[in-house]
């Protein structure tokens, strides 16, 4: 069974490690010209400044997936208090039987009890997550577009 | 139909898995997050009952959403 907790980076960094080149090698675009290099140093900064929430999911301990937010006040909305931004999420193919629904759910507990007002995710367009988010009742409200520049 | 045999129709529809139990584990289902959440709107619908995400995201057992469904039903 997949247990939902928070953790901070410290505790959540040694464990990870293993699991961003699959993430990103499953997920990511531009590959060749954009590698993986995960800023360690800037996520414990973020953590340290209260920016950062991690939601861990674990199977007897060990790390099957994630989904990291940053928490803060958007500049346009600055006295609707916090919003949600997810900065990425991820589970291992092996435990994916409902483990996104169950990993959302939990972030979205979190952050009322946070008090947020609003959270914002996405979905990639190569693995695509809408109907899901739908019927989860959030609402579509933007396209993102990426283009390489060199 | 009582409201047992509701969720278990609607579970059974989502899922393969023959046959289905109260001790039946949710993951035993092998549904994927979208069709979990489906099901789980169906049985709404179906038995009058709201099932917020949060609970739905606690059920590890087909007798659990029996259970709640029991439980908060007028």
């Amino acid at each position: 069974m997949i247990r939902f907790s928070i953790e901070r980076w410290a505790e959540f960094y040694p464990d990870v490690q293993a699991i961003f080149p699959q993430h990103w090698r499953e997920l990511a675009l531009d590959q060749n010209e954009i590698p993986i290099d995960i800023d360690a140093e800037k996520y414990a900064g973020l953590d340290a400044a209260g920016v950062l929430l991690i939601v861990a999911a674990r199977n007897e301990g060990k790390l099957v997936g994630y989904h990291l937010s940053f928490l803060m006040p958007h500049p346009h909305y600055k006295s609707s208090g916090p919003m949600g931004m997810t900065d990425m999420y991820y589970v291992l193919p092996e435990f994916r039987n409902g483990a996104g629904f169950r990993l959302f759910a939990f972030w979205e507990r979190e952050l009322r009890k946070r008090g947020v007002k609003r959270a914002i995710t996405s979905t990639k367009v190569h693995q695509d997550h809408s109907a899901l988010f739908k019927a989860l009742g959030w609402k579509h409200s933007d396209n993102t577009f990426v283009k390489l520049l060199s | 139909m009582s409201l047992p045999e509701i969720v278990i129709q609607k579970l059974e529809e989502a899922s393969d898995v023959r046959p289905l139990t109260a001790s039946t584990r949710v993951e035993e289902l092998a549904l994927d997050s979208l069709e979990f959440v489906q099901a789980v709107l169906e049985i709404e619908k179906a038995s009058g009952v709201a099932i917020p995400d949060d609970d739905a995201a606690n059920f590890e057992t087909v007798g659990d959403v029996i259970a709640f469904v029991h439980q908060h039903s007028a």
